[in-house]
């Protein structure tokens, strides 16, 4: 049988990085996956996680690799962060701001650390490249990334920022790939954000994997603003180990096709992971986010809140399973979805999964999709603050829900922003 | 000197079912007028047409407002003009700010006013003034509007606002229901402070309880979608004494 898409990706693949495909420190890896994606393929729509979401108009399409530009990153002045910053996945240190990262912390680009334990045990071991075939494409192109590793009992005074900046001017394929490696006791924060100039369309199939070591704790936060031209794909993968603490904050505004995975193993006793999620969509946008919380072992707390405010013609999906194994008693786990739809014609699929197979545990899921409650939108405006006003200030307070939670303060202001930019 | 209200001949219905039949009432600045009356007799109908509700036809007849046509204006138009509604049930807004809430509801009054915008502190400590006349517990307004407060807080919140925007017309819809006599007294307190010769005031109740402390100027009792009768004070003492029936009896003769 015939592949043409996946077979037209690959041959992208040839064209453009032949010489570190056939070297280099991940070749073995990159060939294993090249395999497995042409056996598997892009996800079809009768598969149960993509029956909402297809891909085929995004992934039809002529895509180049583009090369490093000088574009200058914005970056974010309130952020007092290090910051590394990516152009065209690759990296720019002359951008970057990490001359006062303290001892113990490293952000290096894959291929130089190859050697080290850290990657060679971590890289590659908690993204599904089985199943999920756009993880699998990431590391078929696998050829080099970023890696953060921090040393034991090493806390960061201030965030990472990691900014991929991405130039189109013809249709762009961007697969960063990112190893995040937080060792025992060690505590960071990060923040990924992305910044698009150009007006042609940009695809980025980004994959995360994410260590927290021993009693570690790792904030991550993905802002994402999309313009109607950028789609990506994202797979964010962690591995959580004893007594450690996972947050994960992902904030989506707009875009063309958006899917976020997120899966967190908690695989040791006494974990906490927090899942926030805010999208917002209008035009014709679609916005995926599907999560995955496996608790394999007992006493763990996973705390999922995901908001959505869908405008226009836009789509909204929600996906969440929580997976409680038989060992895994005494879990704690909580999962909500609220959805807003602004029109008729916008969509929300909702679909919040407990699949428990333990005894006693604590769990709990629930979702509401709804309109913009009309008592609440009187009440305002009997107090005669204006229409688009009241309706501003009632959808930025439903946002606001998720955005003061986050653990980064000085992003606050940012992501308010955000929202009022969104509803105008 | 234009009324603040004139209504004349005011029908209106829900679903072609009539509830208001013809109310014709007048407030002149300086007065508070009380609306008592059964259950289902279309006092707080009266109250939601005023303010702006939508989910009434207007069938016939006017409201004119400062001389001008109050049912032609939005509802936010018309509590920028000065019409302000003391909920019967306030809304809950699960995550609106109350300091964020009384800053857009204030600023959009006095723009409208060609008044400054208040800053952050000016608004804060105005919000302090106002919340000591009613007695607010100050922390509730570091809480989202309304959310978790008691009955007795949400109706104090409501006369707080009034306060705050400085309306000239208030119409209190049923605010003593649902308040101990602790909480109705400092209710009644607040709307004593803030009676004025330029405000007028519309007071719909049930019982005649809250008009022992907030006194009328004129009493109006309705009943079938009609004002049945009109008088001063006392016409409150013997619907007390007497109950509704004697001037629904009245009516149906």
């Amino acid at each position: 049988m015939t592949k043409p898409l996946e077979d037209h990706f690959l041959a992208i693949r040839e064209r453009t990085v032949p010489q570190n495909g056939a070297t280099g420190p991940f070749v073995d890896l990159a060939k294993e996956a090249i395999a497995q994606f042409a056996k598997t393929g892009f996800p079809k729509r009768k598969s149960e996680s993509w029956k909402y979401t297809n891909v085929t108009p995004i992934i039809n399409r002529n895509y180049q690799i583009a090369g490093k530009t000088d574009t200058v990153a914005r970056g974010i002045p309130a952020l007092n962060a290090h910051v590394a910053v990516f152009v065209n996945g690759v990296f720019a240190p002359e951008q970057s701001k990490l001359d006062q990262l303290p001892e113990g912390v490293e952000i290096a680009n894959l291929w130089n650390v190859a050697e080290k334990d850290y990657v060679k045990t971590h890289l590659g071991q908690y993204a599904d490249s089985k199943e999920d075939s756009f993880a699998t494409l990431n590391t078929a192109f696998l050829h080099d990334g970023s890696v953060i590793h921090v040393e034991s009992g090493v806390t960061l005074d201030r965030p990472i920022h990691v900014i991929h900046v991405i130039t189109s001017n013809q249709p762009t394929l961007i697969q960063p790939r990112s190893l995040i490696h937080v060792s025992n006791g060690a505590s960071v924060q990060v923040l990924q954000s992305t910044e698009f100039t150009g007006a042609a369309s940009v695809l980025i199939n980004a994959v995360t994997e994410v260590y927290v070591g021993y009693e570690a704790h790792v904030d991550y936060l993905d802002i994402q603003v999309g313009t109607p031209q950028s789609s990506r794909i994202s797979n964010l993968s962690t591995y959580q180990e004893g007594q450690s603490k996972f947050y994960s904050g992902v904030f989506t505004f707009g875009g063309e096709l958006i899917r976020n995975n997120l899966s967190i193993l908690p695989n040791a006793e006494h974990c906490e992971s927090i899942l926030h999620g805010l999208f917002m969509a209008r035009g014709n946008s679609h916005i995926d986010n599907s999560t995955l919380v496996d608790h394999a072992k007992p006493n763990c707390y996973s705390s999922e809140y995901y908001k959505g405010i869908l405008d226009d013609h836009a789509t909204g999906v929600f996906n969440g399973k929580v997976h409680v194994r038989e060992d895994a008693q005494l879990t704690n786990a909580y999962q909500t979805n609220r959805s807003i739809l602004l029109t008729e014609t916008a969509h929300m699929y909702s679909k919040p999964a407990l699949e428990i197979y333990a005894d006693d545990v604590k769990c709990s899921h629930g979702a509401t999709t709804g309109q913009l409650d009309k008592d609440g939108l009187f009440y305002l405006r009997s107090r005669g603050i204006f229409e688009q006003d009241a309706r501003r200030l009632m959808l930025s307070s439903f946002a606001g829900d998720i955005i003061e939670k986050t653990p980064i303060p000085s992003l606050h202001e940012l992501l308010y922003g955000h929202v009022e930019r969104m509803l105008r | 000197m234009k009324p603040i209200l004139d209504i004349h001949g005011l029908r209106a219905s829900v679903e072609n079912i009539s509830i208001l039949k013809g109310v014709d009432l007048t407030i002149n600045a300086g007065e508070i007028h009380a609306i008592m009356g059964p259950n289902g007799s279309g006092k707080s109908t009266l109250a939601s047409i005023l303010a702006g509700r939508e989910d009434y036809e207007i069938d016939d007849g006017t409201v004119r407002y400062l001389g001008e046509d109050l049912l032609e204006m939005d509802v936010d138009e018309r509590a920028r003009e000065g019409v302000f509604l003391a909920f019967q049930y306030p809304v809950e807004l699960p995550g609106v700010s109350t300091m964020n809430f009384l800053k857009q509801a204030v600023n959009s009054v006095r723009e409208h006013r060609g008044q400054d915008p208040l800053g952050a502190a000016a608004l804060l400590r105005l919000a302090k003034e106002r919340a000591a006349l009613i007695e607010l517990d100050p922390r509730l307004k570091q809480r989202s509007v309304n959310q978790g407060f008691s009955g007795g807080e949400k109706k104090r919140n409501e006369i707080f606002q009034l306060a705050m925007l400085e309306p000239t017309l208030a119409i209190l819809d049923e605010t003593d229901s649902g308040l101990d006599i602790d909480a109705l007294r400092s209710v009644a307190h607040g709307v004593n402070q803030l009676r004025t010769p330029e405000r007028g005031f519309l007071i719909i109740t049930h019982y005649q309880r809250l008009l022992d402390y907030i006194v009328p100027d004129f009493v109006h009792v309705m009943v079938d979608g009609r004002i049945a009768q009109s008088g001063g004070r006392d016409l409150a003492f013997e619907l007390e004494k007497r109950g509704y029936d004697w001037v629904q009896d009245k009516v149906a003769a």
